[in-house]
């Protein structure tokens, strides 16, 4: 057995996440020491501005679906119902949504990698414009499986993302998959019937009406924006 | 054994690993590997012996030098493991070459697998590994293209570029006014492969064709002339074809047609109405009366039967292909001479070569759609 498990531990599949470390950047927020600072750390990339809970309520983020087709593991994030339609509480996705992009912000800020992937037609032109116009990479509207997980053939190269952002995630489930094999954290909007607990931060919120798709981006884009520009006046 | 054995091995360190567990007594030359083999002067090579090449027995500076930390510890390694492996095999290290390891290995680590690329082996990194392209990086080790992780970036950069495109043109004007739209020819995909310089799809080329289609379509599509140009050209009409056609001195004029397999070589001239196909008149060429007004069809509509001589040479096909390729014949050559017949030919869609061809035959059936007889018991 001993044998079997040397074999295994240096076996190709396992030995992936050897070549995923070579990214550049790894940013460690924690927020119990920084409780009672927390609006400060929000402050850097304009982030308090950007997300503010009349925003998120004005794009319908708080819409969720009608409470039969609900997962139970998002009954935290959720406030109440309102003509058998769950409402999320705004004041627990704002919260989520600003850790989010502090990752972001921060990975960027480092010069990070950050891949937008989105695998529904409706939203393939916001997301390339989201990503090109933060100078980040997009994937879509097609996740081929082993993307990541198959990287030397498929793309030639051992280089992976630093973070990836995807807008839903019913039909990303392979994508949230392969990056957790490779060692990549995750962002994703995830609706009151999806399952949250192979993100990495996961966002509470709409993911089907295209102004909170369109909120989700430009949030992202410009917090990326700001952290560029940061570096660029330093 | 054979069970461990059946995942592929790829690296020299499994390799040097699977060599560990099997045969304990490795460990005393991994022992001595931290100290390189002393370069020995070798011996005069005996009479009649083929020249020796010396194989490298240490990875040289110019291999390590341009490569990323973990390949050139797999460099290492691999040569670390092809000499331990020469000393297990009682060899000189230096006279080792990749078939002598592939024989060795074949030998230590016998495997029944079918296929040969899941059987272990011990190469190189660099044949290993794919090589990454630099070009594609900048200095900050991130990807150029904003597409890059799709798989085909160049495609992906094509369809954006689309996107920006159709930007610049008003929805609701496509909508609202509809411009008869002129017939286009758009690019082949071969073309396109080289010019985006890469591999595409059959999917891929006609998804670009129909986010392109609607573009030329647009009332202001001449605002994009510039990138549509790159990917579509228009379709002569018969006014550009006419210029192909022209009368020689002797007042022929020549042109080819095709239907079905059949070829048909057209001369018109003016005269008293002679008609002759391969030397014969038409009478007696084309038993049939549908074949000869099928082929005199363009001298009829164009009310010119009997002012033309036409001589023409056919062969393939059958009796209704060569009538339809002499009729296209007849109608190209026609162009030749001054008047608007074109207009007329081009209506009645004279013009242009029938594409149809024979269904194929089906195995299972008797023709193409034919069954063959079937009785229920």
């Amino acid at each position: 057995m001993a044998f079997l498990r040397a074999l295994l531990k240096s076996s190709p599949a396992l030995r992936l996440c050897r070549f995923c470390t070579n990214t550049v950047a790894k940013v460690d927020i924690s927020f119990e020491e920084n409780s009672n600072t927390a609006s400060d750390i929000y402050d850097k990339f304009n982030i308090n501005e950007i997300v503010t809970v009349r925003k998120l309520f004005e794009a319908r983020m708080h819409l969720g679906h009608k409470h039969g087709v609900s997962n139970q593991l998002m009954k935290d994030y959720i406030w109440g119902l309102r003509e058998k339609i769950q409402i999320f509480d705004l004041d627990i996705t704002s919260e989520h949504l600003k850790r989010a992009l502090l990752v972001a912000g921060l990975i960027a800020e480092k010069k990070g990698v950050i891949l937008f992937v989105n695998s529904r037609s409706q939203f393939d032109r916001l997301i390339r414009d989201t990503a090109t116009d933060c100078g980040e990479y997009y994937l879509s509207p097609t996740w081929r499986p082993g993307t990541f997980t198959n990287s030397q053939v498929m793309l030639k190269t051992c280089r992976l993302p630093d973070l990836v952002v995807l807008l839903n995630w019913h039909t990303n489930v392979q994508a949230i998959r392969e990056s957790i094999m490779c060692n990549i954290p995750t962002v994703c909007l995830t609706d009151s019937d999806s399952d949250p607990r192979l993100v990495t931060y996961a966002v509470p919120g709409n993911d089907d009406t295209p102004s909170s798709v369109k909120f989700f981006c430009e949030a992202f884009r410009d917090v990326i924006r700001n952290a560029k520009s940061n570096v660029d006046s330093e | 054994m054979l069970p461990v054995l059946k995942r592929s091995i790829k690296s020299c360190r499994e390799i040097s690993s699977l060599l560990g567990a099997k045969f304990p007594s490795v460990s005393r030359f991994t022992t001595t590997e931290a100290e390189p083999p002393p370069n020995e002067e070798l011996e005069a090579p005996p009479i009649n012996a083929q020249p020796i090449v010396l194989e490298k027995t240490s990875p040289t500076e110019e291999e390590l030098k341009n490569e990323e930390p973990w390949m050139q510890e797999e460099i290492i390694a691999y040569y670390r493991s092809k000499n331990i492996l020469a000393k297990m095999m009682g060899r000189d290290p230096e006279t080792f070459s990749q078939e002598d390891v592939q024989k060795a290995i074949r030998y230590l680590l016998p495997s029944s697998l079918f296929d040969k690329k899941a059987r272990p082996f011990l190469k190189h990194p660099s044949e290993i590994y794919p090589k990454r392209i630099e070009s594609s990086f900048d200095a900050n080790n991130r990807p150029i293209e904003a597409s890059f992780y799709s798989g085909s970036p160049c495609y992906d950069a094509l369809v954006h570029k689309i996107y920006i495109e159709e930007n610049k043109l008003d929805k609701r004007k496509a909508r609202s006014e509809s411009v008869p739209s002129q017939p286009l020819k758009w690019i082949e995909k071969d073309k396109l492969q080289n010019k985006i310089e890469e591999e595409l799809t059959d999917e891929q080329y006609q998804d670009i064709i129909n986010k392109l289609k609607p573009l030329a379509a647009h009332p202001d599509s001449h605002l994009i002339s510039d990138f549509l140009d790159q990917y579509c050209k228009p379709v002569l009409d018969y006014r550009a074809k006419a210029k192909k056609y022209a009368i020689s001195k002797c007042g022929y004029a020549h042109a080819m047609g095709h239907r079905k397999t059949a070829v048909a070589e057209v001369w018109l001239k003016k005269g008293t109405g002679e008609v002759t196909i391969n030397n014969k008149p038409l009478q007696k060429y084309f038993g049939y009366i549908t074949h000869r007004q099928q082929a005199l069809y363009p001298l009829v509509l164009t009310k010119l039967l009997g002012q033309f001589d036409v001589k023409a040479r056919v062969h393939g096909g059958g009796e209704s292909g060569r009538a339809g390729a002499i009729r296209l014949g007849i109608s190209r050559a026609l162009l030749a001479f001054p008047g608007d017949h074109g207009e007329l030919l081009e209506a009645e869609n004279l013009l242009v070569r029938d594409p149809r061809r024979v269904e194929r035959k089906k195995p299972g059936q008797k023709k193409a759609r034919k069954k063959f007889a079937w009785v229920k018991r």
